[in-house]
């Protein structure tokens, strides 16, 4: 925190040095009014060309500044056309700002350049800073939730700076990356989102860039608006443009928020005396003469373990930032520090950042701009694992209630000792408290672009860049938790990313008719990632943690390892525009990649994309309520390097065995991966056909994209003959298929003088369909979930969506005890009957069928801003449907006893010797364990209130405060409102994220959190 | 616009381009992937180093979760009379010997004792090559070889006939290998057996306790041997191990599976584990009890005694090894006799394999054991009655030193426990093969022995297991079958 200030004194140094101030002869006055209404607009900003001298208006649209008769002024407010006036003799000057059509002139930042709206052929999609800032954020990816059609977010935990997967247009891989490009500034950056280490969920490494520095993100759905991306373009694009200096006086901001946030909804589960009554009814199920629980009243405690994991945690972010400049170096200069703790205690997520964009005009023909953020984020990370039995938030839910958490002497109470339960539970508060795992992360992500024009239509550009990155897990788990010694383990690892890239751009308007703008070069993009750990266990003391490894009498092996790999590119575009009306866009990529076998380094990709704006036709010209329509068709490929590195070699690799009478660690080596020299990019070929047509005079504005994406040489672990030693090998093959339609219409209903309504809808459909798999079966099962329920629950079939959910169908409950000729000859009466799908008289793991999917149908956003007068409300519901979720939590806490855990309130709808009902919901309590089957695969549908936020933007001008330009507070809630039927935490929920197979599986999952925040906005 | 300015921007502009050139050619290169933290397969196998390194790797399968730690164990135990499970069904898939050929354990089984027979081709392969030490390079050729064989054993005594690659698969087109008949596996069996009994040494250096002898290779062959009722070739190699002199019964049976005493004079061939690094489930697996239980980290039920068994219903308390071996009481943490069923696992624990200091379940030092002398001295009497007319008197003697230990007699003179004289050549070889089902409980020998002498699955079945219809060995895991291009369906196991 210290050095936060500090950092952010020297910056305020640093921009006062900057600023030039000017002075001008003349005192001049002046008002400035909307065209739209005539009203006056106050908050315009008013510079004198060419300086950095300006002011803005105030609450009744007056200015007044100095300037020389000379001068030109240049009034800009957002929403409006920039407009210039020379001043000349005026002293008093009235300046009418005309709507700006924003959603035709508006630019598009597109992979490496920029292009007006309507000009664009692709299908792509733009966040604004504003709906960005709507909602406090941890990650830039966030701000894409609910806002974009074809964009689902997936916040696969809720833990603070936890993983976000982002699938544009649906997963097009199975085991390469499935997450998009991101290009924060320029810079590819790959957002690998790790997979699950055992001990935590995979944490986010965009969490480590400040969302408040976001002027706008672009997303590229369509291969003709990716393909220049070529080998990384399958996934989609996320553009991310930070905010830049402009010309004009400098300006101070200052933001703040300060929230609280608070568990959604706690599992509703069986109180203490429930939980012995229910033990003992299984003990009498069972035929125990002894029952675990012969006297109630021994055990008088009764512990609610959810309310003693989480905690109402607070989350704070302030973000101080400097912008402005001269027509000749422009600078925005921002630090944040944001701290948001978790629900759970003992997790949180911190990050201080600065960012430092220049832009100078060197000559008239030579520009630079440079890009600089550096940040520390601290991520204490709770241990929500997917392996059962050890994840905190697990054993919240299935510890017996009746345990208190600590013993009078202040350890904490084994709570499997407790009669009657499974002996696998562990303190919950102890994990929460005496395991202690944290990454810290520092990363500097610094680019510069020379720009050297040698006449107006041409120019070159060229970018170098470094993105590094290091980082260190410290994990501790102390003594006091059962059975551990003490074990101390640090991991570092340091990753830099280099780039280079030589653009050249040419833009020529030929004629009335003719239009031309073409980009083309060639870049070099190389990675060096290198790791270190070392562990140790058996301390005699918790007192060092992780700072003192050598103090544990039994350290553990080393490890380091060192990996790189390189990106070499050639790239063109052209963009052809007749009559301004029918547009053509041609690119194609070709990429070098060192992950690729030696027989496929290269590969081409190619698109084409047509556009015609019927709406400029002369025939459209009388058509007066259609303000602008445009008809869109693309094809194009794209690739997915994300295979990993050395995928391609025969290798060799350590293998620990033990030998000897002191049985003493002894390492081989052994062949570990065949080689493949053919490896090389998944391949998606995506064809689009789209439509945008505004209404009104662009009051309403809609868009239409159908899409087909047919990704074929799917990398894949595929099974060879498990019998040759090997089980898989790495190959292009197999494809997949995703279909859908991207809706997205927004409008202003309402645009009073005070009143103005806009209101927006975005849905997106999407159909995901294994196409084929390398194996003859035409399907292979995804990995084991760990014990109990030890099998896979995804699978990968022909025909079905990736990682379907697949298992028995339940029938009711028998009403008698079974014998040799029954489907179930052990069951006795009140147990589970399950369906006998393949008719051979018996249960067994051929009846198992396909039950649902992970993936949603439809995913849909709903915003609204409502703005009267100074207040302002703005709303944004999301939702999806048709995903479902395999509830493992439920696979214990509803197995009606037969693991000796707490179990789900609901259980008491079960069948027991004096209620034998075969329609109850649960089964009788025994130690028969359930199988997997529908009645853990939930409906996972949801609709959600995101979030909501009421705002007041203070009349600064009427006032009278000069110093002060704008100020704005506000409250927000978010996820304060949820419909579903998922009967767990939440329905937002994977255990898994990344390239694992498993998907759609909840197991004791961070649970996600409801917030209410205050903040305020200030600018100087 | 001033010269310096000029120059600046000339400056910067050749900077630039210049960079860009110059990186242009080093890039092509840098396509080339550079590798730092593993070796590829064609800078290895040339010093005597790589060749240690690389039988090693042949052991190493052998001490993974899907191995010796505790899948070959579940498979093997759950699936015999003596062992069940109380819960999760796909544990009790195997205890009943009802799985389909997608079952996880038998496949993950399947896979790693492929993985031990690739390195072992490897090394095969390859060590003889080496410029080296020319008895020592022989000596790690046999231990590939030993490694091979021991995995085909199991392979083809759980499978029958299997894939059977006998050189190093290194790329996709040898990968697909078809099925060999049972008795040729069994020929590449004693033919590697054969040859690493003579290149073997006899004993081991401190260090290398845990990789194979010629005891080992010979109890092996022996076993082998009897398997496939070879019985005067069983016999004769069992008493060759016998007269080495080599090996004997530890006085106590208890001691035998003590951790504190892993290199014992009885253990022929063991794998070893040091519990912390790398350890067995076996303590918590074979114990009841939960955390009460102080002879694990935490007894999870998952090898219970079967109440239905020969063991658990007729199993004379006279004999040592009843206690050693099964228990329905123990004594908790608290010092307090408890019973097994007033947890909620009401079942009867095993307690062969005790780790009281285990830091975690899954950190067992237990050494699984492949052969000890009892093994050699059982062998012997099976086989030796079984190639003469009658039962010999060694045959008597050698399972008789087997029970007197049990009963904590001296070993070499006759008692009251002894198995009867005058037996039929039939009476006596059941009296061995249930000698057996006492000595080896949860030793995973038992399913080997119902499978060899025709009792399985019919045995579980009389207990009320749902056993799956006209299944008699294991399936080929569905895997195998969808990847392997020289297999069909017909391929599969009766059964399935």
């Amino acid at each position: 925190m210290k050095r936060l200030y500090a950092y952010l004194a020297l910056l305020i140094t640093l921009c006062f040095s900057i600023l030039n101030p000017v002075f001008g002869q003349q005192k001049v006055t002046g008002i400035v009014f909307s065209g739209t209404d005539n009203s006056p607009l106050p908050g315009a900003s008013v510079v004198i060309k060419g300086s950095a001298t300006g002011t803005t208006t105030d609450a009744n649209g007056r200015f007044t500044l100095t300037a020389s008769p000379t001068a030109t002024l240049t009034v800009s407010f957002i929403g409006y056309q920039n407009t210039e006036v020379v001043l000349g003799n005026r002293t008093e000057i009235s300046v009418t700002l005309a709507a700006d059509d924003k959603s035709l002139n508006e630019v598009v930042v597109v992979g490496y350049g920029t292009q007006k709206r309507r000009d664009v052929t692709g299908s792509i999609a733009s966040v604004s800073a504003q709906a960005i800032k709507e909602m406090p954020i941890t990650s830039a990816e966030q701000g894409l939730q609910g806002r974009v059609a074809g964009v689902q977010v997936i916040q696969s935990n809720s833990a603070p700076g936890g993983a976000i997967s982002i699938r544009v247009r649906g997963g097009n891989s199975v085991l390469g990356g499935n997450e998009p490009l991101y290009v924060i500034d320029g810079f590819p950056v790959y957002n690998s989102i790790g997979t699950n280490d055992g001990q935590s969920q995979p944490t986010n490494p965009l969490a480590t860039i400040n969302p408040n520095d976001i002027v706008s993100m672009e997303v590229l759905k369509d291969a003709s608006a990716t393909a220049i991306f070529g080998a990384r373009g399958a996934n989609g694009v996320v553009i991310i443009t930070t905010r830049r200096g402009k010309a004009g006086p400098g300006t101070v901001d200052f933001e703040a928020y300060y929230g609280v946030q608070t568990v959604r909804r706690k599992l509703p589960l069986l109180n203490g005396s429930q939980y012995m009554d229910l033990a003992n009814e299984k003990a009498r199920n069972l035929g125990q003469t002894t029952l675990p629980f012969p006297d109630k009243s021994s055990w008088p405690v009764s512990t609610d373990w959810q309310e003693e994991l989480f905690q109402a945690a607070p989350i704070q972010n302030y973000a101080l930032s400097f912008s402005g400049g001269s027509e000749t170096s422009r600078y925005a200069i921002s630090g944040n520090w944001f701290d948001q703790q978790g629900i759970v205690i003992g997790s949180g997520f911190r990050r201080g950042s600065v960012r430092v964009n220049m832009d100078n005009t060197i000559s008239r023909k030579l520009s630079l701009s440079t890009s600089i953020t550096a940040s520390r984020s601290i991520n204490q990370q709770a241990r929500t694992s997917i392996n059962f039995g050890n994840g905190v938030v697990y054993n919240a839910l299935i510890s017996a209630p009746l345990a208190p958490v600590y013993n009078a002497d202040g350890s904490y109470f084994r709570v499997n000792t407790i009669p009657a339960t499974e002996p696998f539970g562990t303190n919950p508060l102890a994990l929460a408290q005496e395991f202690s795992n944290q990454l810290v992360t520092n990363r500097i992500l610094a680019n510069t672009n020379l720009t050297y024009a040698f006449s107006p239509e041409l120019a070159l550009s060229v970018r170098l860049g470094i993105d590094y990155s290091s980082d260190r897990t410290d994990r501790y788990f102390s003594r006091k938790l059962p059975g551990s010694t003490g074990q101390a383990s640090v991991f570092t690892g340091e990753g830099s990313t280099y780039l280079n890239e030589n653009i050249l751009t040419y833009k020529k308007q030929i004629g009335a008719n003719h239009s031309l703008d073409a980009t083309g070069g060639f870049t070099w993009q190389e990675s060096v990632f290198s790791s270190l750990s070392a562990s140790s266990q058996n301390f005699a003391v918790d007192l060092f943690g992780t700072d003192n490894l050598s103090a544990g009498n039994s350290p553990g092996l080393p490890g380091s390892g060192r990996s790189k790999n390189s990106l070499l590119s050639w790239l063109g575009r052209v963009n052809y525009g007749f009559k301004d009306r029918y547009l053509l866009t041609v690119s194609a990529r070709t990429d070098g990649s060192s992950r690729f076998g030696s027989g496929n380094k290269w590969g081409f990709f190619p698109s084409a994309a047509l556009a015609w704006r019927v709406s400029e036709e002369p025939f459209m010209k009388a058509v007066s309520w259609i303000s602008d329509l445009k008809l869109r068709t693309s094809i194009g490929v794209t690739g997915n390097q994300e295979i990993g590195n050395y995928q391609s070699l025969n290798r060799l690799n350590t293998v620990t065995s033990i030998q000897g009478v002191t049985q003493a660690p002894v390492v081989g080596f052994a062949v570990t991966t065949m080689a493949n020299p053919d490896l090389k990019w998944e391949t998606t070929t995506q064809y689009d056909a789209g439509l945008d047509v505004s209404f009104l005079n662009s009051r309403v504005n809609l868009s239409l994209d159908y899409y087909v994406k047919n990704t074929t040489d799917l990398l894949a672990q595929v099974p060879v003959a498990i019998s040759s030693g090997f089980s898989s090998i790495l190959l292009n093959s197999g494809s997949i298929r995703n279909q859908g339609f991207d809706v997205s219409i927004d409008g202003t209903i309402l645009n009073r003088r005070k009143l103005r309504w806009n209101a927006g809808l975005n849905l997106s459909t999407n159909q995901n369909r294994v196409q084929s798999v390398a194996v003859r079966g035409g399907q292979f099962f995804a990995p084991l979930i760990t014990s109990p329920v030890d099998l896979p629950v995804n699978i990968i079939r022909e025909g079905q969506p990736v990682s379907a959910f697949f298992g028995y169908v339940r029938d009711g409950l028998w009403g008698e005890d079974q014998g040799a000729t029954s489907l179930m000859p052990n069951a006795r009466a009140g147990e589970q009957r399950y369906k006998d799908l393949n008719g051979d008289g018996r249960i067994t793991a051929d009846d198992r069928t396909i039950l649902g999917k992970p993936n949603p149908d439809l995913i849909y956003g709903l915003t609204s801003q409502l703005t009267y007068g100074p207040f302002d409300l703005n709303i944004l519901f999301q939702g999806v449907q048709g995903a479902m979720v395999f509830n493992a939590n439920n696979f214990t806490l509803s197995d009606v006893f037969a693991r000796g855990n707490n179990q789900v309130a609901d259980i008491t709808d079960r069948w027991t010797t004096e209620n034998r009902n075969v329609n109850a919901k649960y089964p009788r309590a025994s130690s028969v364990s359930p199988l997997v089957s529908d009645r853990f695969f939930e409906d996972a549908s949801y609709f959600r209130l995101r979030n909501i936020q009421l705002g007041y933007n203070l009349p600064v001008g009427s006032l009278g405060v000069k110093w002060l330009r704008s100020a704005r507070v506000y409250v927000s809630g978010q996820n304060l409102l949820t419909v579903t039927r998922y009967t767990g935490f939440d329905p937002e929920v994977s255990s898994t994220a990344g390239s694992d197979l498993r998907k759609g599986v909840d197991i004791g999952a961070y649970p996600a959190a409801k917030m209410w925040t205050a903040g305020l906005r200030l600018g100087f | 616009m001033n010269t310096r300015q000029t120059l600046l921007r000339r400056g910067l502009i050749s900077l630039s381009l210049s960079l860009s050139l110059a990186l242009l050619p080093g890039c092509q290169d840098s396509l080339q992937e550079e590798v730092y933290s593993f070796v590829s397969a064609d800078n290895f196998y040339k010093t005597a180093a790589d060749a240690e390194a690389a039988v090693i790797a042949a052991y190493q399968p052998f001490t993974s979760d899907d191995y010796f730690r505790r899948n070959f164990y579940n498979v093997g135990l759950l699936a015999d009379d003596q062992v069940m499970i109380g819960r999760n069904a796909t544990f009790q898939a195997v205890d009943n010997f009802n799985i389909t050929p997608d079952h996880p354990f038998h496949t993950a089984l399947w896979q790693q004792m492929y993985l031990c027979i690739n390195r072992s081709n490897t090394g095969i392969q390859r060590l003889p090559t080496i410029s080296m030490d020319e008895a020592r390079r022989a000596s790690l050729v046999g231990e590939c070889r030993y490694v091979r064989a021991y995995n085909y054993f199991n392979l083809v005594r759980l499978f029958g006939g299997v894939p059977m690659p006998t050189t190093e698969i290194q790329s996709t087109g040898q990968t697909n290998n078809p099925k060999v008949p049972t008795d040729k596996v069994y020929e590449q069996i004693v033919a590697d057996l054969l040859e690493a009994e003579k290149v073997l040494p006899l004993t081991r250096p401190a260090a290398e306790w845990g990789r194979a002898t010629r005891g080992a290779a010979q109890t092996l062959l022996a076993e082998v041997y009897l398997t496939t009722e070879r019985w005067q070739q069983a016999a004769d190699k069992a008493k060759e191990v016998i007269d080495s002199k080599q090996y004997q019964l530890l006085p106590d049976f208890r001691s035998v599976f003590s951790i504190s005493n892993e290199a014992n004079a009885e253990i022929i061939q063991s794998i070893q584990f040091d519990g912390p690094t790398i350890g067995t489930w076996f303590a918590s697996f074979n114990h009841a009890g939960g955390t009460d239980n102080p002879n694990c980290f935490l007894g999870s039920a998952n090898w219970s005694v079967e109440q239905k068994s020969d063991i658990w219903l007729n199993w004379d308390s006279k004999d040592g090894r009843k206690a050693a071996s099964t228990y329905d009481k123990f004594i908790n943490k608290a010092g307090k006799l408890v019973s097994v069923f007033d947890y909620p696992q009401p079942f009867p624990g095993f307690g062969k394999y005790n780790a009281p200091n285990e830091v975690s379940n899954g950190n067992s030092p237990c050494n699984p054991i492949i052969h000890r002398y009892a093994d050699v001295l059982l062998i012997f009497a099976e086989a030796a009655s079984q190639a003469a007319a009658s039962p010999p008197p060694a045959a008597y003697d050698a399972v008789n030193q087997v029970r007197r230990r049990g009963y904590k007699v001296p070993l070499n003179a006759p008692s009251e426990f002894d198995v009867p004289l005058g037996l039929s050549k039939g009476a006596f070889r059941q009296a061995v093969i249930r000698e057996r089902s006492l000595e080896f409980v949860i030793e995973n020998k038992r399913l080997f022995d119902l499978m060899r002498t025709g009792q399985f699955p019919a045995i579980i079945k009389a207990q009320g297991k749902n056993v799956r219809e006209g299944a008699t060995l294991f399936p080929i895991p569905l895997s195998e079958l969808n990847s392997n291009l020289a297999l069909t369906q017909a391929d599969q196991n009766p059964g399935y």
